[in-house]
């Protein structure tokens, strides 16, 4: 697998996983690079500079005595869990009573007191302090250099819900949310095989974003699974906001139209991809889950097409596929006709149009461009608005899109019916980032229609498809596998029975160990 | 940036590029062979396998610092070249016939050469897997054609008439095999250690594409046989999109058809260019040459006299690049006795 | 970065080099849908288009009848047909478009006229001139012609023409006959092309053989019959009977509609006519072999009688062409099927042959049988 320079990560910097460094004065700095010291009060002092205790009200130090050994309690208010806290950890600490004599130290607390599962002892500052921003708790021991982690984590977050962008007709309902843990549970719960990885990793050098590879071992080639952990290692951002932007950061071509990764806010989804080999990438705080590598043919399939009987799912899928065909080629299609070739129309269609336009006073290519500005303007608006005022925008919208313009003799009714149908293409389209890269597209295909008629039409046709089988998805191409053809699925454009779909994907590993055996 | 492209893509280019060559050269370069022209099809395609084996033999045993090597290199970058500057020229004077008539042809040469430096500068697998990627488009326009001019295609008007005769047929036949030979450069310059290398693969493809041009041909011949007249090139082409006689809005799927095989042939013949001069001339940077071949196509594309030249060079070109072919493998069989002995 | 920059900064450089042209707009072009074709005596081309008024929208019909046309009518005249263009285009206020033609008329002097082959080609080589038009040679002025149609039944010229002439087609009163067509058979050396036959209801003549006339019709316009041409020049009409007979030959029409006796009877073909051209040497016989089917109730007599009848009407046929020295019906190219090349088949000489070739006509009439 080929891998650009701009992914070949700082070995250093990753191993030292100095978290905070760039943002820190010196002083500071220094104090992130040290050891827990024996002395808690030195320590305690150490964490409130750290934490800017002065002026951060919600970090808390609670000190406490635990048969006689004194203890501070180290956590940020809201994001650690008070039940958790003061059932699990200070009531267990002050009622214990310990045999005389006894060292009080990190191992007989964590064997003996404290009630919480999930335990480490650590000694270095960073990582403590990077724990406790993430809502875990530390507690500092008088006369040890050792600290107990504790998994405290209990913030607000939404709970399980219905998916709001790629609903279903049928089949499971429930949606990814922002709290990693949970989304890790739902692709537990999807695939639940003991070859299920989930690979913590965190992306990110002043603000760090926890991440989560999830893939099947066996399945997934491990060069993908590499290659994907290599790019996320190697993202050089001192800050990444989500998957979004991680995505940015690691996807093959930052310059194309399409995006080269899919996003999907269903877990079944995300299950179903990483039993096909693929690698499913999770975050903290990302609502979705982002699957690489993935074909073009993975942006036009929906959850549907699986669940429903062969014939539906192929029905279903070919109206998708026509949808988004009709939504980048017909504006452009239409514009070519009627101003470079009207010999191509029927008379009776000709007639139409031309009736249509006589008392519309802009050329066809500005018409065309007014409507479809409108269109994506009240898209635009429709995503932002309230949604106490959303009715209105629907008013305003069939207003201007509809009537009014017909009636003010801007637009001609049948190039209302064009954008509009072009419209319904576009979101036939199960995946949004690809629906949006489908639109700027559709600009340039009206762009050389308007300027060069059906040559300019062919020209951006092929533009595009040599674009399009030029791209690839984390080194696997993008068109595949019709364009290079490789052995797959009667799952592309048709979806033929689910008894007839034997093969692995062809980016699973078992499927190229084979092909490379044959080679 | 090093210019390659693998086995399968470069087949699949080679197979569109073939068959849109022969269907615009026996469509409108050609002299008139009437309804001989599916023979001359099929005839050109002969000679075309053996030699395409040869190229084969050859570039299994690359031996880029021999002067035979280079010159063979040099001559199919050239016909390259040739071949490519004239599928601009019909590129843009087709265009312009289709309505575009107010603006020099330089104007409409420009974009597609802007288009072609792209589909190089993408390398060699996009350009390949996009023709791999049409292949299975083609079909469609070319089933839809089929079915929208029905009515208006005689099948009696297939039945085999020789025309002017044997010779012109022969000349035909050379023509195509002529034509053959800028197709066949992609493929000397394709990497066969690709993922799935398929055994003469690209001999089929070639073989297919001398009988996929059957059903173009097809319709090309379905209009009543013209002998007294000589069309001219521009009734020729409304003829070739509509049958002649089928309402002009039938023309679409074929104008679809026309245009993006042509454009297919174009980035193939120029990518072919391109790699085997960076080749020749390893230090240049592929984007490099891929500038200098798409404006040495577009400059000699302006030129009607460069066009005139490949046209009356197409039998001579095969012949000449199937001679030097043919003795390279010679000479190389008796190397490698040679070296046995 | 400033590689797709500069690829952009081209790219746009020539859509707008191109986009600065000025494209002719759907509404503001000049349709013609008809063209009319006549030849004055100082040997000047007169054309005549019908362009429909875009933006006129409504009942045609209502408007016509209330004199105000949709259709204008621009008539020029000019030495030749590209000069005629030329004069056709400074007439119109919008730029003519002629990819959308529907009915291509001539008049008979002109198409009478040896230089109308050359006509013909010139206007299939203008580029975008829709060549699948219908073609109609009518008696008197085509201008005249032209200039009596109007819309009837529907509302727009254009799609009435095509309704009514395939209705007429249908009937088998008229061939199947498109400029296209007619423009390739000119060219062809296996066969001469036909048209449809018009003229205007006040040279239509009183009644017809069978006895038959118009009282009263909105139509002025009249379809009915062939023009037969010979190597591209118009040579004589045939009747709507015998263009039904043709059309039979042709394969153009499976039922024929026959009159005997002041009475009309359906006959279908039971399977396409069998046409064999068989040259021997020098000699050569056409043998026509037509099987037909009629309603089982009709007596043996009338049978028999309409079986007599229709081979000589047929045999008449062949006989009229062969003496206007035209072959519509498709003999030659059968013939030349027997030839490998063309010179070959040109040093046979088929308009000699054709002339004095034997013709053995078969007609077979049976009763339907009903199942």
């Amino acid at each position: 697998m080929h891998l650009s320079g701009r992914y070949a990560h700082d070995k250093r910097r990753i191993d030292l996983q100095l978290w905070g460094v760039l943002c820190l004065d010196k002083p500071r700095e220094a104090l992130l690079r040290t050891e827990l010291l024996s002395s808690l009060d030195e320590n305690v002092s150490r964490f409130r500079a750290l934490l800017s205790d002065s002026v951060n009200a919600d970090a808390q130090f609670r000190f406490i005595f635990c048969s006689g050994a004194r203890l501070c309690v180290v956590y940020i208010e809201g994001m650690a869990d008070d039940k958790k806290i003061n059932d699990f950890i200070l009531r267990a600490c002050v009622r214990h009573q310990a045999a005389p004599g006894t060292r009080i130290d990190a191992s007989y607390l964590l064997g003996n007191v404290l009630e919480i599962a999930q335990c480490e002892r650590e000694q270095r500052v960073f990582r403590i302090l990077a724990s406790l921003v993430t809502g875990m708790t530390a507690i500092l021991i008088d006369g040890s250099e050792e600290a107990i982690l504790l998994e405290t984590r209990g913030y607000p977050a939404r709970q399980v819900n219905r998916t709001t962008n790629e609903s279903v007709v049928i089949g499971a309902q429930e949606g990814f949310v922002e709290s990693l843990r949970t989304n890790m549970t739902l692709m537990r719960r999807y695939v639940p095989s003991p070859n299920l990885i989930t690979e913590r990793i965190s992306v990110g050098s002043v603000v760090p974003i926890q991440m989560v590879l999830v893939y099947l071992r066996d399945v997934a080639d491990e060069a993908v699974v590499d290659a994907v952990r290599r790019r996320l290692k190697g993202v050089d951002a001192r800050t990444v906001q989500g998957l979004g932007a991680i995505q940015q950061h690691i996807e093959d071509q930052p310059w194309a139209l399409l995006p080269q990764m899919l996003q999907t806010e269903r877990p079944d989804r995300a299950a179903s991809c990483v039993m096909d080999g693929q690698v499913a990438m999770l975050a903290e705080n990302s609502p979705y889950a982002l699957i690489a590598p993935i074909t073009l043919f993975h942006q036009l399939h929906a959850s549907d097409d699986s669940f429903s009987r062969w014939q539906y799912g192929t029905f279903l899928r070919l109206i998708r596929i026509v949808g988004m065909l009709i939504s980048v080629l017909l504006p452009g299609l239409y514009i070519a006709l009627t101003d470079y070739h009207m010999h191509l129309l029927p008379l009776s269609l000709l007639g139409s149009i031309a009736e249509a336009r006589a008392n519309v006073p802009f050329p066809i290519v500005i018409e065309i461009l007014i409507m479809e500005f409108s269109f994506y303007l009240i898209n635009e608006a429709g995503t932002r608005i309230p949604q106490q005022i959303g009715s209105a925008l629907g008013i305003v919208g069939a207003l201007i899109l509809g009537q009014a313009a017909v009636s003010a003799s801007i637009i001609s009714p049948i190039l209302i019916i064009i954008v509009a149908i072009t419209g319904l293409g576009n979101y036939a389209i199960p995946d949004y980032g690809f629906g949006i890269g489908l639109v700027i597209c559709r600009l340039f295909v009206i762009a050389c229609g308007a300027s060069f008629g059906l040559y300019g039409f062919c020209l951006a046709a092929f533009v595009l498809s040599v674009s399009l089988c030029g791209m690839k998805s984390f080194g696997f191409p993008y068109m595949a596998p019709v364009a290079p053809a490789r052995p797959h699925n009667p799952d592309l454009l048709v979806r033929l029975p689910i008894w007839l779909q034997r093969k692995a994907m062809y980016f699973a590993a078992r499927r190229r160990h084979v092909e490379n055996q044959k080679g | 940036m090093k210019l390659r492209i693998a086995h399968d893509a470069a087949a699949a280019a080679a197979f569109v590029a073939a068959a849109a060559r022969i269907f615009v050269g026996l469509a409108l370069d050609s002299v008139p062979i009437h309804n001989g022209v599916w023979i001359a099809a099929l005839l050109g395609a002969l000679p075309a396998i053996p030699y395409l084996l040869c190229l084969e033999a050859v570039q299994a045993e690359a031996q880029p610092n021999r002067p035979a090597y280079r010159m063979l290199m040099l001559l199919l970058a050239s016909v390259a070249l040739l071949d490519a500057s004239e599928v601009l020229s019909v590129v843009a004077k087709t265009s312009e016939y289709l309505t575009i008539n107010h603006v020099p042809l330089t104007v409409l040469t420009v974009p597609v050469a802007l288009a072609a430096l792209w589909c190089i500068c993408r390398n060699g697998d996009a350009v390949g897997y996009a023709a791999m990627l049409w292949i299975r488009v083609f079909p469609v326009l070319l089933m839809l054609v089929l079915l929208l001019q029905l009515p208006h295609l005689h099948v009696r008007w297939l039945q085999p008439r020789l025309g002017d005769g044997w010779r012109a047929i022969a000349n035909g036949g050379v023509r195509t095999a002529g034509w053959f030979v800028p197709s066949t450069a992609i493929l000397f310059v394709s990497d066969r250690g690709g993922a799935l290398p398929a055994k003469h693969v690209s001999r089929a493809w070639l073989a297919c594409a001398a009988l996929v041009t059957a059903p173009l041909l097809a319709l090309r011949l379905m209009m009543a046989p013209t002998v007294v007249r000589n069309a001219s090139w521009l009734f020729n082409l409304d003829a070739l999109l509509t049958n002649g006689r089928a309402p002009l809005y039938l023309q679409l799927p074929m104008i679809l058809i026309w245009f993006v095989g042509l454009l297919h042939l174009l980035s193939c013949d120029c990518f072919a260019a391109t790699a085997l001069l960076q080749r020749l001339f390893p230090a240049i940077d592929g984007r490099a040459c891929a500038a200098l071949v798409v404006l040495g196509t577009a400059l000699l594309s302006i030129h009607d006299f460069s066009v005139a030249l490949n046209r009356s060079a197409a039998p001579w070109v095969f012949i000449l690049a199937a001679s030097i072919v043919g003795l390279y493998v010679l000479v190389l069989r008796d190397s490698k006795g040679g070296e046995h002995r | 970065m400033k590689k797709p920059g500069m690829l952009a900064l081209l790219a746009a450089l020539c859509m707008a080099l191109s986009g600065c042209q000025v494209t002719g707009e759907v509404e503001n072009q000049a349709y013609v849908l008809v063209l009319a074709l006549d030849s004055s005596d100082d040997g000047a081309l007169t054309l005549t288009a019908r362009v429909p008024q875009i933006g006129k929208s409504g009942n045609k019909g209502e408007q016509e009848k209330a004199g105000d046309s949709p259709y204008l009518v621009f008539s020029v005249s000019a030495p030749s047909w590209s000069l005629a263009l030329d004069a056709l285009q400074w007439s119109t206020p919008r730029q003519v478009n002629l990819s959308h033609i529907e009915m291509i008329v001539a008049s008979e002097a002109l198409a009478s006229h040896a230089s109308f082959p050359e006509l013909m080609n010139q206007i299939a080589d203008t580029p975008h001139l829709y060549t699948n038009a219908r073609f109609v040679v009518c008696a008197g002025s085509a201008k005249a012609f032209l200039e009596a149609g109007k819309t009837v039944i529907g509302t727009r010229l254009s799609s009435e023409i095509n309704a009514m002439l395939s209705q007429y087609a249908r009937q088998s009163f008229i061939p199947d006959a498109s400029f296209a067509d007619a423009c390739y058979s000119a060219n062809a050396i296996y066969g001469d092309p036909i048209a449809i036959w018009g003229y205007t209801a006040d040279a239509a003549p009183s009644g017809n053989d069978r006895g038959i006339s118009v009282v009263e019709s909105p139509m002025w316009q009249r379809f009915s019959g062939t023009a037969l041409f010979r190597r591209g020049v118009f040579v004589r009409a045939l009747s709507p009977e015998a263009t039904r007979l043709l059309n039979l030959i042709r394969g153009q029409s499976k039922v024929l509609s026959h009159v005997w006796q002041d009475a009309s009877y359906e006959l279908e073909l039971d399977s396409p006519p069998d046409i064999k051209i068989l040259i021997d040497g020098s000699d050569v016989t056409i043998s026509l072999r037509v099987a037909l089917h009629i309603d089982d109730s009709l007596p043996d007599g009338v049978v028999n009688a309409l079986e007599t009848a229709i081979k000589a009407d047929i045999d008449q046929l062949i006989v009229d062409c062969r003496q206007a020295g035209c072959d519509p019906f498709g003999f030659a190219e059968l013939a030349a099927g027997q030839f490998a090349t063309v010179p070959q088949w040109l040093a046979f000489d088929w308009p000699g042959r054709y002339a004095h070739a034997a013709v053995e006509t078969l007609v077979r009439v049976s009763r339907r049988h009903a199942s």
